[in-house]
């Protein structure tokens, strides 16, 4: 089958057979029981130890211990077809083990390091930290730590350039790159941490799958995200190319976030994990997390859960003593539990136990460490500072670092003010009530101080909370948590935070029965959602926020809606693919609070519609109970617009498809909602005629090659048919025979040479044919005359351009002083400054060289000269003559020689059709020429465009060059199109309305970079016209549009096209350049007139478009036109048209 | 082997025909050149192997069709389509973009997140420049992968 085969036992090939050499520790697809069975750790260390003696292989491997650069990371591609979970921490695992001697000298710099950033020694810092680069090379943990110590110090210019080293090497891969752009805006100081939230929020939703999870965990996002086997699978495995430093860190990470994710199926294999950690890592955190795991039993059956929220029941009724007393017989199941620390605390506070005295046994030491500090922070006694350094640093633990360092800059900050000045109150201005007036004003109010306290309860970590709470006890302001509905509320927003959802939920609900004020019932709705979201009860989650919303739209700012489809993309078996519910959000969500979600909203919707067993949403029989029947009108109506439609598998037949889709939709919305019945009608006669218009569009597109045969043989009837007679006289005097010796003898002597016969009937008979062809070609309603104004002038230029305008790639040439403008997209879509723009201005000037030619040459009607560029050939080829008038002569002799005017209508057709014929042989030749040598020539210029782009390294624009290089393929097939001769297929009437439409369409495509919303259309759309004059109307609108366009810089104005009884008045009032020389403008103005008066350029494409307007209106319309046209003094171009529409009425 | 191509640009496509008519044996080519036109005949299902462009219009340009939208992510849509309809045909994106919509993505983030996607029909991504003939050897490897897997 296949021809070359190489031979590939490449590197890459041998690494691969490493990975799934080891793989066979690692089984496959078995299940986890099975797979306990199989493994033997030790195994596989050995294995590894093997390969590593091989330094070819380890290198290779194992080069990120050390990692040079992080251009490097990447580099090594073998362990890119991850497993499942459990293998990868097998592996993980494994491979750490291996290096527990490196790790430790690592943990030993670390804690030099956190002591010199707690003594605020940022020097020293900065020391160490490049003494750990130098040992263990690059990482993101250096970056990340390097970043926070110039944001501590506030040294904002050295943060800048060292983000910008890595920045700017453009060899670096971007994920790192990427990485290191967020961690730099995490640790800037104007940047507070729930603008960081939801900034990485939204950057986090422009990505989906494991992708979208990896950058969750890098950037500390991970607080309220349930991480999926296959997420923390494919961390692992992008991590594992990192240094050792990043590998380690990580993995102890997802160890915690399993274990906190209470997955009992994970049980087995973390003892199988922890099996490999030796107690030879000196880390507390290693430590720290093995402890969590060791009480999995308390962890995994929710203990603690149900633990805290009791605690917080005793608390919140004021039973202290009881609520030290559960602690107290918990100690080992709350380990690093702030929440219920900060509770115990504040119980033993109130009973004046003194906690310092407590004897303890060793394994409640921390818990008594811990909340020795809280209290220490709490009563601010002489030991506090330090409290809060040992708290902060075991927070460190437990939280994600970018909390430790905003926590720590808080802290520093505070010190530096109230310090100085000796108060006692140090712990920020939360405690300082009494000296805030803001906060006391807030607390004051009933509405602000609720959710002021709730927010806190959410964005602060628990010992701050806990500080506060005991100045709010202090200071008195306890009453206000007095009244049942308050206290109802604080208890419902504490069993959320302990997350007690069920029992929050009752909570809520009961509060929705009772009388409370608005703003309550709105955060309860939105509390039940988050409760049955945490309950995983999907279904009922989405039925909610549907008929929440339903009830009261105003609801949606409050719906926890984006929390919602976070959670169910997760894993999207979680919810039911049949219900409505979804894609209804998905449609909220788009429409109301962000775009980023258009393309999943497109996919659910699908899958929705595929469920449902139809292959269309308007196959939707309506006429359920009513709910449900609600929800499905909203999803026809609202949901099932034009653009989802597009996206849907099972419509595929274009984009007027789409539009009668969309019909069938609101035809079944018609009889199932009557109420609206009025707009579905509106809506419909909106669509059928965008598919008119469309139609029209393509026919009109069809008709640029438009010759009149009636008008042709007026002319030749007028001027010809005397000419004809004699030459049929002439020949009747000479015998046949002598006719036919003749011809024959003029075939014999010319073969191959062409020379005018010089007997006196061919001489007659050429000069008829030469002004019949005048008249075919440059008669009023010739063949010069379609291409001319139909084709050359604009329409071809506009539509080639139109590519190139869309892309940016392009600018127009002044018309001051003919040089290229810079345009303004440049800069803004490519960064390209006025000075790199000579590439694009060339670029504009040679593809304007390549259209002139096109314009000028290759659409241009050739009579005299042989081997012209032009590729209209109708010069005269005799052999071509003699046989024409060989066929007519024969034609008439073999008649009766009295039919005279049938004879004359056969001459006629037979030159007509001659003229035809070689018409279509030229149309075949320009048709043929466009896709193929224009191609060849547009593409070379193109290809010569990204040779420069690739000089300045600008990828932007590589990608512009890219995209207009397909386009502009399909494009020229298209343009092609155009070259064959029109069949009347424009019978219909239309209106000046459909016209102007059609026209505005055409030039919006040709300059879509013009802003057109600053200009109206105002149409009369009542008498109709004859369809077959509908393209040249269409193209006096286009030429004064165009015209509009060109010469000014902005578009704005009104055109109006009004109808009195049979004229037709269109006027147009432009705003031009303020800047322009007016008495220049009008010269240049008045010198168009005038050309056009006197009938000069009349067959060259000259820039002003009034004679082509004129052109049109006498040959088309048969009308003579009035016009004004005047530059005022406002700075305005007011022209006006008029002319008699009576031959074209329909 | 049956091989659909779903790519608008026809150079790109020319260039990619050409190759595998010169390095395959019984090849016999597909093509299409909008992304849901390339759908319909994978849903067809009697491809052996597909060839995605990235970014794609969704329909066909015509004289009388302008395209719909075109698609930056048109190749991911495709594979998130056929995981959905369960069609396992091996599936390898040609792109020649570095950075794709309108926030910019760039081509190696891209490919990091089809991985992430599990798509189990993904062959992965090559990038396709006319001016090396890198794409060639990479689509030699892959393609052979795919034949070694049906053998």
């Amino acid at each position: 089958m296949k021809k070359q085969v190489k031979s590939k036992q490449s590197f890459d090939g041998l690494m691969l057979n490493f990975r799934n050499e080891a793989r066979h520790y690692r089984t496959v697809d078995k299940p986890i029981s099975n797979l306990m069975i199989r493994i033997d750790s030790s195994n596989v260390k050995k294995y590894m130890k093997e390969l590593l003696k091989n330094k070819f292989i380890a290198d290779k491997i194992f080069e990120n211990v050390n990692m040079k650069s992080i251009k490097s990371y990447n580099e090594n591609s073998n362990f890119d077809n991850f497993g499942n979970f459990e293998k990868e921490l097998i592996w993980y695992s494994t491979i750490v083990s291996n290096f527990y001697d490196k790790l430790n000298v690592f943990f030993g710099m670390e804690q030099k390091f956190d002591r010199a950033i707690l003594l605020s020694n940022y020097d020293e810092a900065h020391k160490i930290l490049e003494d750990i680069k130098n040992e263990f090379g690059e990482s993101l943990w250096y970056v990340e730590k390097k970043i926070s110590i110039y944001s501590l110090e506030s040294k904002t210019k050295e943060k800048s350039e060292f983000v910008g080293t890595y920045n700017n090497n453009k060899e670096m891969y971007q994920l790192f790159k990427f990485l290191i752009y967020y961690y730099s805006f995490k640790g800037d100081n104007n940047i507070s941490y729930s603008m960081y939230q939801s900034r990485i929020s939204s950057v986090i939703a422009e990505y989906s799958g494991g992708l979208s999870a990896y950058i969750r965990f890098k950037l500390e996002m991970e607080s309220d995200y349930v991480f999926t086997d296959v997420d923390l699978s494919y961390i692992l495995n992008k991590e594992i190319k990192f240094s050792l430093v990043d590998c380690y860190f990580t993995f102890l990470r997802v160890l915690h976030i399993i274990i906190q994710q209470k997955s009992i199926k994970q049980i087995k294999i973390l003892e199988k994990v922890f099996e490999n950690f030796s107690n030879e890592l000196n880390d507390n955190r290693v430590l720290n997390v093995k402890r969590l795991f060791i009480n999995r039993a308390d962890i995994f059956n929710d203990i603690k859960l149900n633990l805290s929220s009791k605690i917080m029941d005793m608390y919140t009724v004021g039973n202290y003593s009881e609520a030290v007393k559960t602690v107290e017989d918990n100690l080992s199941k709350i380990i690093n539990d702030f929440d219920i620390i900060e509770v115990y605390v504040k119980s033993i506070l109130r009973l004046n136990i003194n906690l310092i005295n407590k004897s303890c046994v060793p394994e409640k030491t921390e818990i008594y460490n811990i909340a020795t500090y809280m209290m220490s922070i709490l009563k601010k006694d002489e030991y506090y500072k330090d409290a809060e350094y040992k708290l902060l640093k075991i927070s460190m633990v437990n939280s994600s670092s970018s909390w430790a360092i905003k926590l720590l800059y808080f802290i520093k900050e505070n010190y530096e003010i109230y310090g100085q000045v000796g108060k006692s109150k140090v712990f920020g201005l939360l405690n300082s009530i009494e000296i805030n007036p803001k906060l006391y004003k807030v607390l004051l109010d009933k509405e602000d101080s609720r959710l002021f306290l709730s927010n806190l309860v959410i964005a602060c970590p628990s010992f701050i909370t806990a500080s506060f709470f005991n100045s709010l006890f202090t200071n008195n302001f306890i009453n206000i948590f007095n009244d049942k509905e308050r206290f109802l509320r604080y208890t419902a927003d504490n069993l959320m935070n302990k997350n007690d959802f069920i029992g929050a939920k009752e909570i809520y609900e009961r509060l929705l029965i009772s009388e409370i004020d608005l703003l309550t019932k709105y955060e309860s709705i939105a509390n039940i959602i988050k409760c049955y979201i945490n309950l995983e009860e999907f279904d009922n989650a989405a039925n909610k926020i549907v008929e929440s919303y339903f009830e009261n739209e105003n609801l949606l700012n409050i719906l926890p809606i984006k929390e919602f489809l976070n959670i169910i993309e997760i894993d999207v078996s979680k919810y039911d693919a049949l219900n409505i519910d979804i894609p209804i959000i998905y449609e909220l969500y788009t429409k109301h609070i962000a775009a980023d979600k258009n393309e999943i909203k497109t996919e659910v919707i699908d899958e929705f519609i595929i469920s449902q067993e139809l292959k269309l949403p308007s196959e939707f029989k309506c006429g359920m109970n009513e709910t449900k029947s609600n929800k499905l009108v909203f999803f026809l109506k609202e949901v099932c617009n034009e653009k989802v439609l597009e996206g849907l598998t099972y419509l595929t037949g274009g984009s007027n498809a789409v539009k009668t889709e969309r019909i069938d939709i609101l035809t079944v919305l018609l009889n199932n909602d009557k109420e609206n019945e009025k707009n579905y009608f509106e809506e419909i006669g909106k669509l059928q005629y965008e598919i008119y218009l469309n139609k029209l569009i393509t026919k009109v597109s069809k008709s640029r090659i438009n010759i009149k045969r009636e008008e042709i043989k007026k002319l030749v009837d007028l001027n010809i048919r005397e000419k004809y007679y004699k030459y049929e006289n002439l020949v009747v005097k000479y015998t046949v025979d002598r006719v036919v010796t003749q011809i024959k003898e003029i075939i014999d002597i010319s073969q191959g040479v062409l020379e005018i016969p010089k007997d006196y009937t061919s001489s007659v008979f050429n000069d008829i044919y030469k002004e019949f062809r005048h008249y075919f070609l440059f008669g009023d309603n010739g063949l010069d005359y379609s291409l001319s104004v139909n084709i050359r002038h604009g329409s071809i230029e506009g539509e080639l351009r139109s590519v190139f305008e869309k892309n940016n790639l392009i600018s127009y040439k002044s018309f001051e002083d003919s040089t290229y403008k810079y345009n303004s997209k440049w800069l803004s879509n490519f960064e390209l400054k006025e000075k790199e723009s000579i590439v694009l201005k060339e670029f504009s000037r040679d593809l304007d060289a390549i259209i002139d030619d096109l314009k000028d040459n290759w659409i241009q009607v050739e009579i005299d000269k042989k081997n012209s560029t032009r590729l209209f050939d109708f010069t005269s080829n005799e052999k071509e003559i003699v046989r024409l008038r060989e066929d007519i002569t024969r034609g008439f002799l073999n008649k009766s020689l009295e039919n005279v005017t049938e004879n004359y209508e056969l001459f006629f057709d037979s030159i007509y059709g001659h003229f035809i014929d070689k018409t279509k042989i030229s149309l075949a030749k320009v048709s043929s020429s466009i896709k193929n040598d224009l191609k060849i020539k547009i593409l070379k210029l193109l290809e010569r465009l990204a040779i420069k782009a690739e000089a300045i390294n600008n990828e932007k624009l590589r990608n512009a060059i890219t995209q207009t290089n397909s386009e502009i393929q399909w494009t020229l097939d298209n343009l092609a199109e155009w070259f064959e001769i029109s069949e009347d297929n424009l019978k219909e009437d239309y209106t000046l309305r459909t016209a102007i439409n059609i026209s505005k369409i055409t030039i919006e495509k040709m300059f879509s970079s013009f802003d057109f919303t600053k200009f109206s259309i105002i149409s009369d759309d009542v008498v109709k016209l004859k369809g077959s004059s509908l393209p040249s109307l269409v193209n006096v609108f286009n030429i004064l549009l165009q015209n509009t366009i060109k010469h000014n810089k902005k578009i704005e104005g009104v055109l109006e096209v009004k109808l009195d009884k049979n004229r037709c008045e269109i006027s147009i009032n432009c705003k031009i350049d303020s800047t322009v020389d007016l008495d220049l403008e009008r010269d240049k103005l008045s010198k168009a007139i005038n050309e056009m008066e006197q009938g000069l350029n009349v067959r060259k494409e000259v820039q002003s478009g009034f004679q082509k307007i004129n052109k049109i209106i006498l040959y088309d319309f048969y009308s003579r036109y009035s016009r004004e046209f005047k530059i005022t003094d406002d700075y305005s171009f007011v022209g006006k048209i008029s002319f008699d529409i009576e031959r074209i009425k329909a | 082997m049956k091989v659909l191509i779903i790519e608008d640009d026809q150079n790109k496509l020319k260039q990619i025909k050409d190759y595998l008519y010169e390095n395959f044996n019984s090849i016999d080519i597909c093509e299409k050149y909008s992304w849901k036109s390339g759908l319909e005949k994978i849903m067809e299902q009697n491809s052996d192997l597909v060839l995605l462009d990235m970014s794609l219009p969704t329909f066909e340009k015509t004289i009388s069709e302008m395209g719909g939208t075109t698609e930056a992510f048109a190749g991911k849509i495709i594979l998130s389509r056929m995981k959905r309809l369960k069609i396992t045909i091996p599936t390898i994106i040609v792109t020649q973009f570095t950075t794709f919509g309108d926030e910019g993505k760039k081509l190696e983030m891209l490919m990091d997140e089809l991985e992430g996607l599990n798509f189990s029909n993904y062959r992965g991504t090559i990038f396709y420049t006319p001016k090396h003939n890198n794409w060639k050897i990479e689509l030699e490897s892959k393609i052979s992968q795919v034949i070694g897997e049906n053998k």
